[in-house]
């Protein structure tokens, strides 16, 4: 897995990082049932807090692609590397809509008009 | 050099070989059968074994393992890592000495008795000391045999050795490679080693129990290893137990690239040299891919990795920065 973040962009450290761990998932890196390592030395090399890595990991935990346990570390779901390619994808259409001059009600009628 | 090599890898091994053997074989008329191979602590025998028992027993545990030992290191020490070969030699050579001096004490002890449980306690200090002393000796020896690792060599100047290139990294940005390894039949031995301590504390007795399920760490610290790569240097852990294998500081490092591990070449599995005494250390879970290191002051480190490229372009940039 290879984490990356920019501490001039304009994009949030946390965002960063959970785009790094998705695209990580995505990709197949990590792989199902695999653990991350300890938040505390991640944030550690990436030069960033601890709570900024702990918001990257809840995003991802509420996206479906990590659980965190109690003492038991966090590890990549069974259904994480289906999830965050879809994840991925979503996250492009809603920046592509956007710079289209888009609002979310649009957004989401499109996505609508799909199903 | 050939009268080291000529000692270690003939007259040591023949000797110990031959001593028991010949000391049985004199005295075989006057020992008892069977002989007593084991004392109390208040020095009353508690154990007895054939002649021919304790023959192959200290063969099979020791004397040949030893010998093994000894003339592998010996003839091969120019392709061991520094370090290694000395100590293999010396350990060598304590075993087959151990084997072979119980043995013959044995016989020199016990000759003339009616029944083994007349046996004094035996000059196990004695021994010890014999076996020590041909250890020391040994390793002294195998020392002074020329040093020229062919396996290091090669992983300094042969073909496997690529130096990764660079990557691009901007000032204000942070990466951080991660790989967690998992080698299963390392985790399937401590798996097994845990359990037969479980099976030993419920049905056996409860020390030994204890001590099995400890030596399972080994091989479970082992058996899932996690490598972090970023603006601080190198750190190999153990994913499973909270152990830290090697922190090697940005500083240190010159530059990294990928190498072919071989197990062998490196002494074995787990951590194997040491950086500060030999200036080469590895930590070796499998043959195959792995990250090589080299650092300041001519040292070398090395690390069993899937994927080597990336983090050693990462620490290659790192280091220029």
């Amino acid at each position: 897995m290879l984490l990356r973040v920019d501490h001039e962009s304009s994009v949030s450290l946390h965002e960063q990082i959970a785009g790094s761990i998705r695209a990580s998932i995505a990709s197949g890196d990590l792989q199902p049932g695999e653990k991350l390592p300890p938040a505390r030395q991640l944030a550690d090399g990436l030069d960033v807090n601890v709570h900024t890595l702990l918001r990257a990991m809840q995003t991802l935990r509420d996206e479906g692609l990590l659980e965190m346990r109690r003492g038991r570390g966090t590890a990549v779901t069974g259904a994480a590397p289906n999830l965050a390619s879809f994840n991925e994808l979503a996250k492009k259409l809603v920046a592509e809509a956007r710079k289209g001059g888009m609002n979310n009600d649009q957004i989401l009628q499109i996505v609508k008009g799909q199903l | 050099m050939k009268t080291t090599r000529f000692i270690n890898a003939a007259i040591l091994p023949a000797a110990t070989i031959a001593a028991p053997v010949l000391a049985i074989a004199r005295f075989r008329d006057e020992l008892p059968d069977p002989v007593a191979t084991h004392w109390n602590l208040d020095g009353t025998v508690d154990g007895s074994m054939s002649l021919t028992g304790l023959l192959l027993t200290a063969g099979a545990t020791l004397v040949l393992p030893g010998i093994a030992l000894l003339v592998g290191t010996t003839v091969w020490s120019h392709r061991l890592p520094r370090g290694s070969a000395p100590f293999g030699a010396g350990l060598g050579a304590f075993l087959a000495v151990l084997g072979s001096a119980i043995v013959v004490s044995t016989a020199v002890e016990q000759r003339g008795l009616a029944t083994y449980t007349d046996a004094d306690s035996p000059a196990i200090l004695l021994v010890i000391a014999a076996a020590t002393v041909a250890g020391l000796g040994a390793a002294l020896l195998n020392r002074s045999l020329p040093y020229a690792p062919s396996s290091l060599t090669s992983h300094r100047s042969g073909p496997a050795f690529s130096s990764a290139e660079s990557m691009e990294l901007g000032d204000a940005e942070r990466m951080v490679f991660v790989e967690t390894q998992s080698v299963n039949w390392l985790l399937a031995v401590a798996m097994a080693i845990f359990l037969a301590g479980v099976v030993t504390v419920v049905f056996g007795p409860i020390l030994v129990g204890v001590i099995l399920m400890l030596s399972a760490l080994p091989a479970a610290a082992l058996g899932r290893i996690r490598v972090q790569v970023d603006r601080n240097g190198v750190v190999v852990r153990s994913a499973l137990i909270p152990l830290r294998f090697a922190k090697i500081g940005l500083a240190d490092i010159e530059s990294a690239g990928a190498i072919d591990v071989n197990p062998m070449s490196w002494g074995g599995w787990g951590y194997r040299g040491s950086l500060r005494v030999a200036g080469t250390a590895a930590v070796v879970t499998r043959g195959g891919p792995g990250m090589r290191l080299d650092l300041t002051k001519d040292r070398l480190f090395a690390v069993t990795l899937d994927d080597p490229d990336t983090p050693s372009r990462l620490l290659n940039t790192l280091v220029t920065a």
